[in-house]
């Protein structure tokens, strides 16, 4: 059938595609909400959340403010001071910042990608309660009057055990692990929905600049997060087991925390910022009625940025005695940095003057933005260059600098994004008075509240201490901050309360009333589960000006997969590059298996924290059983053919195709995963080559067994799972399932052979950090032993049950990428703990 | 290799001039660290050591350049997504080298151990 003859005949009217998609993409009510895996109901989740918990991070910033008001104030006593502006951080950092990115990333990007969904929608749900559990500890803590007090970045000895003896750590170090589960999860949904779950025709040069940015920021959230999970991991290990990774005295470096943490820290500064200038590049088009200056360019820039943003880490450690040509090294890349910030910047600039600005509301914020980015980005010069910030270091100058980029970078244009994605999001349009006086008051209030703290930090006000005397110069300036920080905290308050009034009493408003161009306009408002009748063949970055009667038209089903079937949750799956339609991805339905499994990694997390280690291997076995069943009922149990999309074109399954989605998204998982393996390897060789204390008294007992027994099972494992998938080709069942179970038991003699390491011949993990590192590789090695275990027996049961054929063969293909990286984990780490035995 | 596969590893092709940046920038810090703790150079003797370190600089910033050169070379394709990959590619290339070639400017300022 022609594309024209699709267009003349549509099966059914608009309006019974509206209510069939609707039934099937929607949440059912009451209790079954709990089991929404829809993209936009979880993401608006998220985002409600998050600000939820930024309403209490600002309160906590107006007790800093409070205390700080004047000298030798009474306000708050020093260790109430210490969790509140511990908190303050945390909160700001891990609560709201990177959640609100994921929330807008989940709600917007298979809107903008014109897709119907994400890949993995139960990922997306199961991390938003990891989020939301995870936060609530944190909270609860605060409350109870245990919350963190060892600064938001919890260095190394004060967050240790003889310095921080009671809770309070252990709440950030678990509490924030089970909230970067969340942001893991969805950097791998993000980087698998860009990849291949576009629309028809979306080419990567025809994607909206916004997913480029989200792309960017996901890959960095991929690669920036892990370091922390291991930091926090190797933390909590040192202050529950006494490991010491972190004490001098044993071996340990406190240098370590440091590094681990701002590998994570710094490219976190820049996973705020891109969103936040994606927010800009998208807007700033559409109120200047002109395209955006410099697309390719913003793209090249964002690649730059997203490595060397990992470059600069240890900027943050200028004053941690670090080798001078070390320091220069990094300075190096802090200066490099600003070329592709600065080549965004101009090219907004370039934009703003070809084009006819419209001041809206979101406008002004790009003003705001605008202004406070450039004096945050000029400040972070100053402290990229060694001598001056070893002036500044630890002073109130460093919190006006990073307050500069975080506000600028960050919340002027979320604020922007607000006002310009509200009447998509509730159909209705804000008046602008309330929400100008809003923006006067924010602007004012925090340049009035910042702009004195860089002076109180050159006169040599130092952060974190919870009052100061009188006769020191800083009365006014911090009376000035305390005030004027009142003031931007009722400019929230304002916006907070012109949000609601808009979504429950604004006027409503037509479909696209800024007339922007990208795909998310071109679906009703708000939008409904299913996002689009069908889905477009975009033949142009912006296809609301290459087609304006394109809404309509895919209202009417004149697009791909427009005729709902099956009670199939049907989105396109498309080559990465060309965006040409390669297959038809089917989605789970509500399911409450996210929150379960949730729920089991919050008990496992919480009966940690209180040392009730029974408790958390059952909780361990309670998610291994949760998982097994969340993976049981993908994909078909029996082969299928092509079936039509729309537009004359045929496409398979995904589940019959060699690279679903499911695929891409264990490579991620992968990668996510060699990057901690990365950083646990360097933290091993960081303190044997920098710690004082080395070379360790004693060393691995010197012995051909365990390696050589890991190095046949990791092989022998290898060849077993390739001999399984060239048996499932072949259509030898018997073979294929025997294969399986071999490579189950391979898996299992690396897991138990690398459990021997540690007990018979390492020394104790309490002795010194090397007996620690080795018990800990060693627990590593062994943990993805039990998953290849695991992984094996899962596809084994899947083949005796008729869910895996010579066509649906997806099992194979990640158990085999599992197996290569376990063989790779095992080389390395036989080669980190036995080359010094051997070669000593 | 399926088409999916080969489509990645021409995303990878895109970011490669940066993969050599971050091998750089590993190697110099690394190389750096561990001779200074070990003893391999100090303030005192730093040529052996600013030499290494020299010499493994212009390696990568050849190598860096070398792909740039490659790229630049490469036969064109006539589809629109290749165009800007290609474009995309070449431009990546370029600020890749030159960032490596940034990366060592320390290397003539600075003393090594201090």
């Amino acid at each position: 059938m022609t594309d024209a003859e699709l267009r003349q005949a549509p099966a059914m009217s608009a309006i019974a595609r509206h209510k069939a998609l609707e039934r099937l993409w929607g949440t059912p009510g009451g209790w079954g909400k709990l089991s929404a895996v829809n993209h936009s109901t979880v993401g608006m989740r998220f985002i409600i959340t998050s600000f939820v918990f930024f309403l209490i991070g600002g309160v906590l910033a107006m007790l800093i403010r409070a205390q700080l008001a004047g000298p030798e104030t009474d306000f708050l006593s020093a260790a109430a001071y210490a969790q509140v502006f511990t908190m303050h951080g945390t909160v700001m950092m891990f609560l709201f910042a990177i959640p609100l990115i994921e929330g807008l990333a989940l709600y917007m990007l298979p809107k903008l990608l014109g897709a119907r969904d994400l890949a993995f929608p139960r990922l997306s749900a199961f991390g938003y309660w990891c989020y939301l559990f995870g936060g609530s500890m944190l909270i609860l803590a605060l409350v109870a009057g245990a919350a963190p007090d060892s600064g938001w970045f919890m260095y190394t000895p004060l967050s240790s055990k003889p310095f921080s003896p009671g809770i309070n750590s252990d709440v950030w170090l678990v509490g924030v692990t089970f909230v970067e589960v969340s942001a893991v999860c969805a950097a791998v949904e993000f980087m698998t929905t860009v990849l291949k779950m576009r629309t028809g025709g979306m080419a990567l040069h025809r994607m909206p600049i916004m997913v480029w940015y989200l792309w960017v920021t996901a890959a960095m959230m991929l690669f920036g997060f892990p370091p922390l999970i291991l930091g926090s991991v190797l933390l909590e290990m040192e202050r529950a087991f006494d490991w010491p990774f972190f004490d001098p005295t044993r071996g340990g470096s406190p240098l370590l925390w440091q590094h681990l943490f701002w590998l994570f820290g710094h490219p976190e500064v820049y996973i705020i910022f891109l969103p936040g200038a994606g927010i800009i590049s998208t807007i700033l088009p559409v109120f200047t009625g002109r395209k955006l200056v410099g697309y390719s360019w913003i793209v090249v820039a964002l690649i730059a940025l997203g490595f060397i943003s990992f470059g600069i880490w240890a900027h943050h450690m200028f004053a941690t005695g670090i080798p001078h040509l070390s320091l220069a090294f990094f300075s190096a890349a802090s200066t490099l940095v600003v070329i592709p910030t600065a080549v965004q910047i101009f090219a907004w600039l370039a934009t703003l003057l070809s084009g006819r600005p419209r001041i809206t509301l979101s406008m002004l914020y790009f003003y705001g933005f605008l202004s406070t980015f450039v004096i945050g980005g000029l400040t972070g010069v100053m402290v990229a260059v060694v001598p001056f910030d070893w002036q500044a270091h630890d002073t109130h100058f460093v919190v006006a600098h990073l307050h500069y980029v975080l506000m600028g970078g960050f919340i002027f244009p979320v604020l922007a994004a607000i006002y310009y994605w509200l009447p998509h999001m509730t159909g209705r349009k804000h008046l602008e008075g309330l929400g100008r006086t809003a923006f006067a008051l924010i602007f004012l209030g925090f340049n009035a509240a910042f702009l004195p703290m860089h002076l109180t930090g050159l006169l040599g006000m130092p952060r974190r201490v919870y009052t100061y005397g009188g006769d020191l110069g800083w009365n006014l300036l911090n009376l000035v901050s305390s005030v004027s920080s009142f003031v931007l905290a009722i400019g929230f308050a304002l916006v907070v309360v012109d949000v609601i009034q808009v979504a429950r009493f604004g006027r409503r408003t037509r479909r696209n009333p800024w007339n922007a161009t990208t795909l998310e306009w071109a679906m009703p408002t708000p939008p409904p589960a299913y996002n689009i009748g069908s889905q477009p063949e975009v033949r142009d970055r912006d296809p609301l000006i290459d087609d304006p009667g394109l809404p309509a038209a895919l209202a009417r089903g004149e697009g791909y997969l427009g005729e709902p079937r099956n009670g199939w949750r049907e989105t396109l799956g498309v080559h990465m590059l060309t965006g040409k339609p390669e297959q038809v991805v089917l989605l789970p339905g509500p399911t409450f298996i996210p929150l379960w499994t949730a729920l089991a990694t919050g008990l496992f997390f919480v009966s940690f924290l209180f040392k009730l280690y029974p408790i958390s291997a059952l909780a361990f076995v309670l998610v291994v059983i949760c998982a097994w069943r969340w993976m049981w009922n993908s994909g078909l149990r029996t082969d299928a053919e092509p079936v039509a999309i729309g537009l004359g074109q045929t496409a398979p399954l995904h589940a019959t195709t060699a690279d679903p989605p499911t695929l891409w998204g264990m490579v991620f998982t992968l990668m996510a995963n060699g990057v901690l393996f990365g950083a646990l390897v360097f933290g091993y060789l960081f303190l044997w080559v920098v710690a004082p204390n080395w070379p360790p008294p004693q060393l691995l007992v010197r012995e051909p067994v365990t390696p050589l027994l890991l190095v046949a099972a990791a092989a022998a494992g290898l060849w077993a799972v390739s001999r399984a998938g060239g048996a499932n080709a072949r259509g030898e069942r018997a073979a294929s399932q025997t294969a399986l179970v071999t490579s189950a038991a391979c898996g299992l003699v690396i897991a138990l052979a690398a459990l021997a390491v540690p007990v018979f011949t390492a020394p104790s993990p309490t002795a010194h950090a090397y007996g620690a590192a080795v018990a800990f590789i060693s627990g590593y090695m062994a943990f993805h032993g039990l998953i290849a275990v695991l992984l094996s027996a899962y596809a084994w049961s899947r083949a005796r049950g008729g869910w895996i054929s010579a066509q649906r063969r997806v099992e194979f293909a990640a158990l085999r990428l599992w197996w290569l990286y376990l063989a790779a984990v095992v080389g390395i780490s036989l080669t980190l703990l036995h080359g010094p035995v051997w070669f000593s | 290799m399926t088409p999916s596969t080969q489509a990645f590893w021409r995303l990878v092709l895109l970011v490669a001039a940066f993969l050599i940046w971050s091998l750089a920038f590993i190697a110099l810090y690394g190389v750096h660290g561990v001779a200074c703790a070990a003893g391999w150079a100090s303030v005192q003797n730093p040529w052996p050591l600013r030499l290494t370190l020299i010499g493994l600089w212009l390696v990568m910033t050849s190598a860096a350049a070398a792909f740039a050169l490659w790229t630049w070379k490469r036969p064109i394709k006539d589809q629109a997504a290749q165009g800007f990959l290609r474009t995309a590619t070449l431009a990546v290339a370029v600020i890749g080298a030159v960032s490596t070639a940034w990366l060592g400017a320390p290397l003539f300022l600075v003393r090594v151990c201090a």
